[in-house]
């Protein structure tokens, strides 16, 4: 059974530090060992632009998805079409939420891009934009799922946009190849994805392998770093990253 | 520790375009002061955008005219490579005509962003006239329902004086209540070309959710309900 690590971070845009707004991006990861086995996840999500509690969502949904896609793993691992499952749980998550707070729901619309590991199985989930990459063992890496905007830059889906039933994309596998993973938000697409020939640039690969030879917690704070001084100035947006790797 | 990103490591993703083509009426009856007052204040919102960080990058333009005949004055460019002809006022208002050559020349840009990879926001396509509509604007009103109906086209419509025709620009609009801008006199033509620099620079940093707040109209601008 192989053992993974997982680094995460997020920084406010330039867009939103001028406009007063928080950072509406959001990670999180979680990792368990239990009678099932070994569990490591990770979940990013990127709060919508024009509500002002978005940032509550993406840290609500984010943590939620990976206590629950723990806690049904194998169900869902087994489940033809589980899609409207996890939609339907992300939906009462939300109300739950809406109604705890007097909010409008709407307010706490966020992307979503997770994967969870249990043992030699991954399942990957994503609405939205935002990419997830996957680095084989050859050190090839690939996009896995890609963003999903719709026609115009600033439009993309939700976890709130509700009559789009086909908004999550599930991918469940065995893991043969893969060592490495990387989600990103569109913030940093901006700088790591190349989006005229549609391929995650190399440095990818480089930041997945961090984790290789540096601990969980060096890597975050040089995610950090690296996003505030380097990949946050290539947009007004926030930006956010999250990486697991094979050890 | 080597876990450091160099800037020149990362990629140069071409900036999300804005295209916004302005569609203006060069009739008979802009000669003079109107025609004057209209190239000031497009000169006034081409120096705006270039004068904006992310507006400048972003924004692309073209300008359609519509007098007696419809005419491409300006073609979409980056605003640096632009060179601002004069316009010339003469014969009716072939208003219809202008708008479908506009949508025609929009949708070739959505096209050319398409294949080169380039992200794009919801075109924009700002129509003003002083006056009546002299060929016929159905085709244009269905072209224009439909791509609004589908959220790919955000019309502006400008009323030019006591003159233009107010219930037909409505039928144009795709802003809310199908409201339609209206300035009294061409003095004020600059006003608008503010509040469109403003508003269009509000656009150009429009993120996946945002729903982008223009800045209120200037006092001398009405609405017509």
């Amino acid at each position: 059974m192989s053992k993974w690590k997982i680094a995460s971070s997020y920084v406010i845009g330039q867009g939103h530090i001028r406009k007063n707004l928080p950072c509406q991006d959001r990670t999180f990861k979680l990792t368990k060992k239990d009678l099932s086995g070994e569990f490591y996840g990770v979940a990013l999500a990127d709060g919508a632009g024009s509500y002002a509690h978005s940032d509550i969502g993406a840290e609500m949904i984010t943590k939620k998805i990976l206590y629950f896609i723990k806690r049904k793993f194998k169900y869902i691992q087994k489940y033809n079409n589980p899609e409207v499952y996890i939609l339907k749980y992300i939906k009462k998550e939300l109300e739950k939420l809406s109604k705890e707070k007097n909010i409008d729901i709407k307010e706490f619309s966020s992307t979503l891009l997770f994967i969870a590991i249990q043992n030699n199985d991954i399942i990957i989930g994503h609405i939205g934009d935002g990419i997830i990459g996957v680095l084989d063992n050859n050190d090839n890496l690939k996009i896995v799922s890609y963003p999903e905007n719709g026609e115009y830059s600033n439009s993309t889906f939700f976890t709130t946009s509700f009559k789009y039933k086909k908004r999550l994309r599930i991918i469940k596998a065995k893991i043969k190849n893969s060592k490495g993973f990387i989600l990103m938000s569109d913030g940093s697409e901006e700088s790591l994805y190349d989006k005229q020939n549609k391929i995650l640039i190399d440095i990818n690969k480089q930041i997945i392998n961090w984790l290789e030879k540096y601990s969980e917690n060096a890597v975050e704070n040089a995610l950090k770093q690296n996003l505030e001084q380097a990949i946050s100035k290539k947009t007004h947006d926030d930006c956010s990253i999250a990486i697991m790797r094979k050890i | 520790m080597d876990m450091f990103i160099n800037e020149n490591d990362l990629v140069n993703n071409p900036t999300t375009r804005l295209p916004v083509c302005l569609c203006l009426d060069t009739s008979a009856s802009m000669k003079g002061q109107p025609l004057k007052e209209l190239e000031k204040g497009i000169e006034y919102f081409f120096e705006a955008i270039k004068n904006d960080e992310v507006a400048k990058y972003s924004v692309e333009l073209a300008v359609v005219t519509f007098g007696n005949e419809v005419k491409v004055e300006l073609d979409f460019k980056n605003i640096f490579q632009h060179n601002l002809q004069k316009f010339q006022a003469k014969g009716g208002t072939f208003l219809g005509g202008g708008v479908e050559k506009a949508l025609e020349i929009l949708e070739q840009r959505k096209k050319e962003y398409s294949n080169k990879g380039i992200d794009y926001y919801q075109p924009w396509l700002v129509l003003m006239t002083d006056g009546k509509s002299g060929d016929n604007t159905q085709n244009a009103l269905k072209k224009v329902k439909n791509l609004a109906n589908n959220k790919k086209l955000t019309l502006f419509p400008l009323g030019m004086g006591d003159k233009a025709d107010i219930k037909m620009l409505k039928q144009f609009s795709t802003l809310n209540n199908n409201i339609v801008l209206k300035v009294k006199s061409p003095t004020y033509f600059k006003e608008f070309f503010e509040w469109l620099s403003q508003s269009v620079a509000v656009a150009s940093q429009s993120v996946p959710g945002d729903k982008p707040k223009l800045p209120p109209l200037p006092k001398l601008i009405e609405i017509e309900l």
